[in-house]
């Protein structure tokens, strides 16, 4: 899904790197509240709740149907890499 | 820790629900459904509805329905008992919601994630275990694993699909 958004709004998917945690120290250190999440430089393109606890857990999205999934709603995430993501041809030019 | 096999006598347990009263499960007074369930996994809460229609659908025909919650409050506070006891107050819950706070039921049955589905024969033996239905996306496959189940175990014939590949979140074991 992230790969076909990405290309979508004119990105590589090589733009994406995958951290994987698998330890309660990673998940603290990476202040990782569960998987998968989603950052761009640094941050989560869907804010947690303040409230939730780093650690090894799974992410409850809500789809814009209102159902929970484990992934969000395209959509959203659709929306959120534009937002975050420069379009390709505002990015800086090498001189 | 090795899961149930099809077949096998199921233990029995008596554990808390939300309410602070003991709900006893008795292998082979009924057909029963233990399902290990949870308030904070994706999987189990996009199934759950699905899971308490059953409970509704065959709470009549003399099949009992339990809701186990065995994660660790320490990893998943979300899995608290009050946050439990708010779900059930909410009208969430088609049946007793029940806390697993050693884990220990969940190991006796060898369960792994949630939801996990265990049906259990009028005998006491595990007849189906695994996943509700095919895909935790699509309410309108309305558990059909688990009602046929149920409907081979009324109708007193071998469960023809006994055994699917239970689909969720890991259980959330003390550290």
């Amino acid at each position: 899904m992230l790969g076909s958004v990405l290309a979508e709004l004119g990105h590589e998917p090589g733009l994406v790197k995958y951290v994987w945690v698998e330890d309660d120290a990673t998940a603290l250190e990476q202040q990782f509240v569960g998987s998968p999440t989603f950052r761009v430089n640094g941050a989560d393109l869907f804010p947690a709740d303040p409230r939730e606890q780093y650690g090894l857990s799974c992410r409850m999205y809500i789809r814009r149907n209102g159902r929970p999934s484990p992934l969000p709603d395209v959509e959203d995430l659709r929306a959120a890499l534009g937002t975050a993501l420069l379009p390709k041809e505002l990015e800086p030019q090498p001189n | 820790m090795a899961a149930l096999e099809i077949g096998e006598k199921v233990p029995g347990f008596t554990l808390p629900a939300t309410d602070g009263q003991s709900v006893e499960f008795v292998p082979g007074e009924s057909p029963a459904v233990v399902i290990f369930t949870c308030n904070h996994c994706p999987y189990a809460r996009a199934w759950h509805e699905r899971l308490n229609d059953v409970a509704r659908d065959y709470a009549g025909r003399g099949v009992q329905f339990l809701q186990v919650n065995s994660n660790d409050v320490n990893r998943s506070p979300g899995d608290s008992l009050q946050a439990m006891a708010a779900r059930v107050s909410a009208g969430e819950f088609a049946g007793p919601y029940l806390h697993d706070e050693s884990q220990k039921v969940a190991r006796d049955f060898g369960a792994t994630v949630t939801p996990d589905v265990f049906v259990i024969s009028a005998d006491g033996d595990l007849v189906y275990h695994g996943a509700p239905d095919e895909d935790h996306d699509e309410p309108k496959l309305e558990a059909q694993w688990l009602r046929a189940a149920l409907d081979d175990v009324l109708a007193g014939r071998p469960v023809e699909l006994a055994s699917t590949k239970p689909v969720g979140c890991t259980i959330k074991w003390v550290a």
